[in-house]
């Protein structure tokens, strides 16, 4: 089954102006191939310009372990697990692996009914400015937070999402998605766990504003 | 999403109360209880086939009681 | 799964968005600071990252897998192990030496150190890294005697990285 293409815009800060991008509903080869030949030398030059100036282990990019052609091989087959990235201008710009049965809501007025569970979301290392000076694009993090949140009220969760954020990204999910913050979760490395409950999710994808 | 089949189910009238209470429960509807079902036995068959264990643990007293699934 | 996101929509996520980093998963170390050492000051990279090979290579060889077996086990690239095993002076991606980590069970942080891909903040590990890389040798089979100065480097460079007194 190949990857559905919906039209997304992303913003080009070199210009100013929107772009246009595909959000795709799987993660394919082609996407990994960009992760491991394009994404992971630009990953690796910061940790080393980081090792060379005796920069903390704190201050490293927080994924750069991570493997994702190793995650969407666990995926395969998998009924539970589903996967989401952005391409434009023909390379990927960032990419989501969910699982949608596992995971159970935390949230005191919501707890024990279903969402969809975030297990990873990354943006390519050009966005970032932990890598590059002048990150290229922007509203990456916030269309795959988009998709979640669809899929979730595809699923009849009404919208229900979960993760534990990386903890350079707390004011990502707590004040531009507007999820709740429910703290230190010990049994995933005291990652904060963020939750987004049906009315959190109807605010995201009306595009309120925050304070 | 993939193109979707069609299939009947015939149910006992136990297994359609239950359907019917973790429909309500969970406020999801009896298609996608059905289909969480589903994916929840794969999930669980993929970890045994890997040869681990599935086990309940008490959130309170940290014991744990494996599930056993022959 | 179609979308419709509305142009609007995208570009007022953008600028909410601006340029805060939205990562989300699983870390594998303590995010936690570091204790502020002073680093090792001075340091033999080339003896350090000579044993980091060393290591590689015996652990890869006591577990009998050929080059391509343990690129396949930790999923790592073949031509990048053997640069690891025979070129002292290449530097090794830091993916790289966390699968590594993670195949031969090792101390993420102690490995990082050897790779020279972190600061060395305890001068017994390079004490440890030198004598093993000074005591190990290119034979095909491991004998008892390496395969024990494997054991009790390894248990070392988990006992250092993890502020431990390494034992006499």
């Amino acid at each position: 089954m190949t990857a559905t293409a919906s039209t997304v815009h992303l913003l080009e800060m070199a210009t100013g102006k929107l772009v246009e991008a595909d959000l795709l509903d799987q993660v394919e080869e082609r996407h990994l191939k960009d992760w491991d030949t394009q994404w992971r030398p630009l990953v690796a030059a910061t940790v080393r310009r980081l090792v060379t100036t005796n920069a903390p282990m704190s201050q490293w990019p927080q994924s750069f372990h991570w493997n994702w052609r190793q995650k969407i091989e666990d995926m395969k087959g998998i009924l539970s697990g589903a996967s989401f990235c952005i391409e434009c201008e023909g390379v990927t710009q960032g990419m989501m692996a969910l699982n949608v049965t596992s995971a159970r809501t935390r949230l005191a007025q919501q707890k024990g009914q279903h969402l969809v569970y975030v297990e990873y979301l990354e943006a390519a290392p050009w966005n970032r400015p932990e890598h590059v000076a002048q990150p290229r694009f922007r509203g990456i993090g916030s269309i795959l937070m988009y998709a979640a949140v669809a899929r979730s009220q595809a699923e009849g969760f009404k919208g229900r999402v979960g993760l534990h954020a990386l903890p350079q990204s707390h004011v990502f999910y707590a004040d531009k998605c507007g999820m709740t913050d429910m703290g230190p979760d010990p049994n995933v490395q005291k990652l904060h766990y963020f939750e987004m409950t049906v009315e959190q999710a109807e605010g995201f994808v009306d595009g309120k504003e925050r304070s | 999403m993939a193109a979707k089949k069609t299939m009947t189910l015939n149910l006992t009238d136990a297994e359609m109360d239950a359907l019917e209470r973790l429909s309500a429960d969970k406020d999801l509807t009896k298609t996608a209880i059905l289909r969480q079902a589903l994916r929840l036995y794969q999930l669980v068959e993929a970890r045994l086939v890997r040869g681990e264990k599935l086990y309940f643990e008490n959130d309170a007293t940290k014991e744990k009681a494996e599930l056993m699934l022959v | 799964m179609k979308f419709e996101i509305k142009k609007e929509w995208c570009l007022a996520a953008a600028r909410r968005e601006g340029d805060v980093e939205v990562g989300a998963g699983s870390l594998a170390f303590d995010p936690t600071p570091e204790i502020e050492d002073a680093a090792v000051q001075g340091l033999p990279t080339e003896a350090m990252q000579l044993a980091f090979g060393k290591l590689v290579n015996f652990l890869r060889r006591q577990r009998s897998w050929s080059i391509e077996q343990l690129a396949r086990q930790a999923n790592v690239d073949a031509a990048e192990l053997l640069l690891i095993e025979k070129e002292a002076r290449h530097q090794t991606e830091p993916h790289t030496v966390f699968q590594l980590a993670q195949v031969f069970h090792l101390n993420f942080k102690g490995l990082q150190q050897l790779a020279g891909l972190a600061v060395v903040r305890n001068h017994q590990v390079v004490t440890e890294a030198i004598r093993f890389a000074a005591h190990s040798d290119s034979i095909e089979k491991l004998s008892p005697d390496q395969a024990r100065s494997v054991e009790e480097f390894v248990a070392a460079l988990n006992r250092l990285a993890d502020g431990e007194k390494a034992s006499q």
